[in-house]
């Protein structure tokens, strides 16, 4: 630059006059080159109560590119140094030494700052134009602007936020903390603002997370920002058909503690264990048969129509299998392990699986053989009802000789389900699902003859412990249960 | 000594001419008569914009300007009458070319009336400075007709236009004394003549050319040579770079010189001038390969020189000043613009920076304020240049390539005018807005515009460039439907996410 070729001149004094008190200037760093926005003062050639005559050295400024002497314009004496030499940088057009008219001047100056009263000049007192990028151009960075004290943007209000920095922290349900301030104009925040406050783990969550799990207590403050910044700033996985391009934050990493651990309950642990040691100690073995169910179904209809009495299909799987549990006594038995024989029981205690939010659970229908299908109905709903409500009594679901799954209601076609210890067997039934059936074969029929029909078909897989029960009488119990769903009156008898 | 200064600091002391303003203590001499605040030497529009500037801050100013009009280049030979022959050939062109496609049938023919065209355009220029007189004695700027020289730190020498001299003491100087059109040896411009010319030449032909060599593919040479071909010349640019308007990101400049192309315009790139002949009846050049090579004879009715412009900073007394100049004839200054001599300020063309009037504007106003104490700003990555050929060119901040060197990271968004409703809907749907933005913060750092109003529509993204905008800012807003403004919203949504409509 032409001008400032090594000496610099004082440039910005102003002027305040107090009552009583002498008249105190302010020096301010000056700006020693177009780019510069700070300096430090490496040392003071003049001490407070020095005389400085035009052209004198007053102290030495160290910039970012050169140590530069900053001389005295004007005839002053020196009255005190409010920046110390080799301290802190100080911005372009802050404060750094008073200075007064004269040697009288400066006794009265002496005086007056013993008794407290001259104030320390504040930096929005002076008129300070901006050097920063008022220089003719040069390729210059486009990085953020030289850093500026931050401008309180309350004014702004709405506005403080830019578009796209407003949704990123809202679509991350995150506010910003006190201390960040926007390199926009006027203090406004920008996108880059927001990803850096991100970044560096200057916000707080807005909503409570479901992340934190029971086990830890909530972030110890020593946490270190990035990695809380991390748990915070984790997006949920975006909803399906969502570009995750569309959420990109670059520099977030998602660290640890960015998923959620679900305790597991003691009802699961309890499943968990029962159910592995059923398959891994009794040895399943699996048979299936189709019931045509179509005469249940009418069946049902009928009672529903007629005489207003609503049972469920499931009602009369409980039924038809309790009474084939009466014919088949043997399938009604369980493993005595002790003993190391299968042992039969007495009663016919259904246990009926039921889903609720806990975890699948049995309650017993007890003697389902001796009840009424009325009863059974009423009885199942109340003990599903109060078992969704995790409300069953422990002699309500722990016992039971034989178990049945129903998936039809998910719409599951044909399943196999994994025995309840002590219990012989249980049966799993899908749903009863429109098929297309060929006609039993009859002797005396002509092949040519035999039409097919649709029936609706339920398809009942029995798993059954191969100890108590063999193929033979496990395909007998599934015979009289394919019988009575294919001709419920038989229920009736 | 001592005594003198204390007595004089405090006359000053209660001085304050406007508030706010820091008075400094300037002792060297005593009110005269006829001194001011300011001397504007050059009317153009960074001079007359600081000469009212000044004026308005309560500065007393005068403004000496030689040519006998006020505006400058700008008003009187460049910006005005060139946009207003634009104007009239593209209403021309439009009226032969584009009419029948909207079903507009002409029974007969279209016709040139150059009279009348010139006319209208010198009605416009002559509105425009007449204009700006009238502002100067609304806002009392004295307007001193005549030859201004700097004669001291203080002093402003003029030699007037109606006979005589003057000298106007001053406190502060600003230099806006601005550019004139760059010679070439080889092809010495005689606008009287009228077959070798300069763009002030270009401007006033009498009659439309058979043909036309422009020399310079830059942005005078690219416009001048639109308004001549669409009157019905055979225009062909010849250019010693590989490419036109060296400056434009390259894939916006290798798209306009396709469009240009495709609108008749012949382009001889990497082709020097080594030599002209003016005839009678036309000019013949000599032309070779910009990196050596066997010579070409090339005719055209006439030549147009658009070369470039140089500072016009020579013999006005800055020399004399100590005043550096640098090897460009610009005036070296601070960030102040003040030159060596604290009381002498150069602004314009006649400093560094690109020759646009708006940047001399925005440099006067800033000047001016620093004068008074006030806090003065240009923002130099927020200049925006336009070309006014049709369709326009517009460009702001950085180009792909001025990032890249800077090892810069950005993302990139571009929407073509083919995909926008409005520019279908008129059958204007030539060109791309182009978007650069920083990778991590996004925000907005270049832009660069193809289309029929780009000069306009740069106004958005400047704006935004001002307030820190992220091209996600500008997708966030709302756009009217249907306009071209869309292309713009959309190619920012492309950078920084998916555009919809492409």
């Amino acid at each position: 630059m032409g001008f400032y070729a090594g000496r610099k001149s004082a440039c910005l004094m102003s002027r305040r006059g107090f009552a009583d008190l002498p008249e105190v200037s302010t020096i301010v760093m000056p700006a020693l080159s177009p780019t510069m926005t700070h300096g430090t003062i490496s040392e003071w050639t003049k001490k407070p109560g020095d005389v400085c005559e035009a052209g004198d050295v007053l102290c030495e400024i160290e910039t970012d590119k050169a140590v530069v002497a900053f001389d005295v314009q004007d005839e002053c004496v020196l009255a005190k140094i409010l920046e110390e030499a080799k301290g802190r940088e100080i911005q372009v057009g802050m404060p750094v030494a008073l200075s007064v008219e004269d040697k009288a001047a400066y006794e009265a100056f002496v005086e007056a700052d013993k008794a407290g009263k001259i104030a320390t000049p504040s930096a929005e007192a002076l008129p300070s134009p901006t050097a920063s990028s008022t220089s003719p151009p040069a390729p210059s960075l486009p990085a953020s602007p030289p850093p500026s004290p931050p401008t309180p943007t309350a004014h702004l209000g709405d506005f403080a936020l830019s578009p796209a920095a407003r949704h990123l922290l809202h679509s991350r349900h995150l506010t910003l903390s006190a201390e960040v301030h926007g390199t926009g104009k006027g203090g406004r925040l920008t996108k880059g603002d927001v990803i850096q406050a991100i970044a560096n783990g200057q916000v707080t969550a807005q909503a409570p997370r479901q992340a934190a799990p029971a086990s830890t207590a909530p972030p110890p403050p020593s946490t270190p920002p990035k990695a809380q910044a991390a748990a915070l700033a984790a997006v949920p996985p975006p909803p399906p058909g969502l570009d995750p391009a569309q959420v990109r934050i670059p520099t977030i990493q998602a660290g640890p503690g960015a998923f959620s651990d679900t305790k597991n309950s003691n009802m699961r642990k309890v499943i968990a264990r029962r159910l592995a040691e059923s398959k891994a100690t009794v040895p399943h073995a699996y048979e299936t048969v189709d019931c045509e169910i179509d005469a249940v179904l009418l069946f049902r209809k009928q009672m529903q129509r007629d005489f207003e009495v609503n049972v469920s299909v499931n009602d009369f799987i409980i039924r038809s299998a309790a009474l084939a549990l009466r014919d088949v006594p043997e399938a009604n038995a369980f493993w005595d392990g002790p003993k190391g024989t299968a042992v039969p029981k007495e009663d016919v205690d259904i246990s009926v699986a039921v889903a609720t939010p806990a975890g699948l659970i049995t309650p017993i229908i007890s003697g389902s053989d001796r009840r009424r299908l009325s009863e059974i109905s009423a009885t199942m709903k109340d003990l599903a009802g109060r078992a969704r409500q995790g409300k069953l009594k422990p002699e309500e679901f722990q016992g039971g000789s034989f178990t049945i799954s129903n998936l039809g209601m998910f719409g599951i076609d044909e399943f196999s389900a994994v025995i309840n210890p002590p219990q012989a067997a249980i049966m799993a039934v899908g749903r009863g699902a429109k098929r297309v059936r060929a006609p039993p074969y009859l002797p005396n029929q002509h092949a040519g003859n035999l039409k097919p029909y649709t029936a609706t078909v339920m398809t009942a897989t029995l798993s059954f412990d191969r100890r108590v029960l063999d193929e033979a009488l496990a395909a007998q119990f599934l015979q009289a249960f394919k019988s009575y769903m294919s001709r419920p009156e038989l229920l009736l008898l | 000594m001592l005594a003198s200064r204390t007595l004089l600091r405090t006359a000053l002391r209660g001085v304050r001419p406007t508030p706010g303003v820091v008075t400094h203590a300037s002792r060297t001499f005593a009110a005269a008569a006829s001194s001011y605040d300011l001397v504007v030497v050059g009317g153009g529009p960074g001079g007359y914009v600081a000469a009212i500037k000044g004026a308005q801050l309560g500065m007393k100013t005068a403004c000496v300007e030689v040519r006998g009009a006020l505006g400058g280049t700008c008003l009187n030979v460049g910006c005005i009458p060139s946009k207003a022959l634009l104007h009239s050939s593209h209403l021309f062109e439009q009226a032969n070319h584009d009419f029948k496609k909207h079903g507009i049938k002409i029974n007969g023919s279209v016709e040139v009336d150059l009279k009348t065209m010139m006319g209208g355009k010198d009605k416009a220029v002559r509105q425009l400075t007449g204009g700006i007189e009238y502002l100067f004695k609304k806002n009392g700027v004295d307007y001193v007709k005549g030859f201004g020289k700097v004669a001291g730190p203080h002093n402003v020498h003029v030699k007037l236009n109606a006979g005589g001299e003057s000298d106007l003491e001053t406190k502060n100087i600003l230099i806006a004394t601005g550019s004139e059109v760059t010679p070439l040896p080889t092809c010495p411009v005689d606008n009287e003549k009228g077959r070798i010319v300069d763009s002030t030449g270009a401007l006033v032909l009498k009659t439309v050319p058979k043909s036309m060599a422009v020399i310079g593919g830059g942005v005078i040479g690219l416009e001048m040579g639109s308004v001549w071909r669409r009157l019905g010349s055979k225009v062909t640019v010849i250019e010693f770079l590989d490419r036109i308007c060296p400056s434009l990101d390259q894939e916006v400049g290798q798209a306009f010189q396709k469009i240009l192309a495709k609108q008749g315009i012949q382009f001889k790139l990497g082709t020097k001038v080594v030599g002209s002949t003016v005839k009678e009846d036309g000019v013949s050049l000599s032309l070779e390969p910009a990196a050596g090579g066997a010579a070409e004879n090339f005719d055209a009715e006439v030549v147009l020189v658009a070369i470039g412009r140089r500072p016009f900073t020579r013999n006005i007394g800055l020399e004399e000043q100590g005043i550096a100049l640098d090897k460009a004839g610009r005036v070296t200054v601070d960030a102040h613009f003040r030159t060596s001599v604290p009381s002498i300020h150069a602004i314009g063309d006649a400093i560094v920076g690109p020759m646009l009037a708006h940047k001399a504007e925005e440099e006067g106003i800033a000047a001016v304020e620093m004068m008074q104490g006030l806090a003065g700003h240009v923002n130099y990555d927020a200049v925006p240049g336009v070309i006014y050929t049709h369709p326009e060119v517009a460009a702001a901040g950085k180009t792909e390539e001025e990032l890249k060197a800077m090892g810069v990271e950005y993302n990139k968004g571009t929407f073509p005018f083919s995909a926008n409703s409005r520019a279908r809907a008129v059958g204007e749907a030539d060109g791309l807005v182009k978007i650069l933005s920083d990778k991590t913060t996004d925000r907005i750092l270049g832009i660069h515009i193809i289309g029929s109003n780009a000069g306009e529509m740069i106004a958005e993204g400047v704006l935004g460039m001002e307030y820190g905008a992220s091209s996600e800012d500008i997708a966030r807003t709302c756009h009217a439907h249907p306009t071209l403004s869309e292309a713009f919203k959309e190619a920012c949504m492309a950078t920084s996410s998916k555009a919809i409509h492409f």
